[in-house]
């Protein structure tokens, strides 16, 4: 069962503004309703050796899940266009963690590569594009984090958390596309972001907490 | 809507004849570009791939020249999102016929057909973009404020204004394609949950 929520948010350019930590506050106030302890790591702190020698050891129990805003490409996150974790430092050290984030592409490799190893990846396979406009954030923000409500709100089971978050997506899709302004461009972004967003793992029939 | 720029690649016909006149009078003169050597048209195409075009292409140019098969061969290497209608004194050949087909041409017309037949098959050429995805796509980034501003973002760090999409979508690259094939998946999406009416 997971007792620890690790938190880790990285905004590096000015492109996406605050947009992860963003991502970021949104969970960690929901997540402050629960029991979970948390750990936040924010940029500064953001790096591989920092993870290396703090975040790594809090992951060692099998009790945490690993939080993740930041870019990403198929094999690592990213903090300023350097890895801070890569799939070959995570399969070395972390057995069975559980990752959850919105960063673009990882499922690809990363994600894979954690599956293999006997962990559970949740997040997104291929690239993910977010309007510049803050009066569409909010729907991708609360896509993005809608699995993480799921998981210790609902306590629902990690076989179904893709169907639940589709759900999420289908509502905010179906609200741009009925709106005055037609925003079925931005609609478009979210249905490709839906049809990216993956679970992965060998043991997902089983609640979290 | 963004206006709509009428190209005709032709060698005999003057920039005084009717139909130009015609042309000039329900487009803007503005947007009536005549060009008698093919060469030139084609590099006029290629220069203004991000406009809204449709094209009257002749066939038959001097020897010295590229006909009406090669530029529209050219013309398709870069892009299908602009229709050219056919325009000839004579009659294709089926092997003509079926290398304009390959190549999209949208329709053909006899080079003795009235001035008032010419801008109806224009004027069809016109709607057939209304209707396109790509177009559809276009107005909507043409509503934004700042449309050099930057509008989309990628998580994997990559960043557009809106006419850097829209030059994407019209010059047709792989991001361009990508974005078009996004809202026929919208589309096809919407109708398989049972949201058609929205």
């Amino acid at each position: 069962m997971i007792s620890m929520a690790i938190v880790i948010s990285y905004d590096d350019d000015s492109l996406l503004d605050s947009y992860f930590s963003d991502c970021a506050n949104h969970v960690v106030s929901f997540l402050k309703t629960t029991q979970l302890e948390i750990t936040e790591v924010t940029n500064n702190q953001c790096n591989s050796a920092y993870f290396d020698i703090k975040v790594l050891p809090l992951l060692s129990n099998n009790k945490s899940i690993l939080i993740i805003f930041s870019h990403g490409n198929d094999n690592s996150f990213l903090c300023n266009g350097t890895p801070f974790l890569e799939s070959e430092i995570a399969i070395d050290n972390i057995n069975n963690i559980i990752i959850y984030t919105n960063s673009c592409s990882t499922g690809k490799v990363f994600g894979k590569a954690i599956d293999i190893s006997g962990g559970t990846f949740i997040g997104y396979e291929a690239d993910v594009r977010i309007p510049k406009d803050l009066n569409y954030r909010r729907y991708f923000v609360e896509c993005d984090n809608w699995g993480i409500f799921c998981l210790f709100n609902e306590k629902i089971k990690l076989v179904n958390l893709r169907q639940a978050v589709k759900v999420k997506f289908n509502q905010h899709i179906d609200t741009l596309c009925k709106t005055n302004g037609n925003d079925f461009f931005i609609a478009s972004l979210l249905r490709e972001a839906r049809d990216n967003f993956v679970v992965l793992g060998q043991n997902l029939d089983r609640t979290i907490i | 809507m963004t206006n709509i720029h009428i190209v005709i690649i032709d060698d005999n016909i003057p920039n005084t004849d009717p139909l130009i006149r015609k042309l000039e009078k329900n487009y803007g003169k503005e947007n009536i570009h005549l060009f008698s050597t093919s060469q030139d048209g084609l590099n006029y195409l290629l220069d203004n791939l991000i406009q809204r075009m449709v094209v009257l292409l002749d066939i038959r140019f001097p020897a010295t020249e590229k006909d009406g098969h090669t530029i529209l061969q050219e013309l398709r290497k870069k892009t299908e999102l602009i229709p050219v209608v056919i325009w000839s004194a004579n009659e294709c050949s089926q092997n003509e016929f079926i290398d304009f087909l390959k190549n999209h041409a949208f329709s053909f017309i006899k080079q003795d057909a009235s001035t008032q037949e010419i801008v109806f098959e224009l004027e069809k050429a016109i709607q057939s973009t209304s209707s396109n995805v790509d177009i559809a796509i276009e107005q909507w980034l043409e509503k934004q404020d700042n449309k050099d501003n930057t509008m989309l973002v990628s998580k994997s760090g990559n960043n557009y204004s809106a006419n850097d999409l829209i030059k994407e979508i019209r010059i047709q690259t792989d991001e361009g394609k990508h974005l078009v094939s996004n809202i026929n998946k919208l589309t096809i999406d919407l109708l398989f949950r049972g949201q058609e009416k929205i």
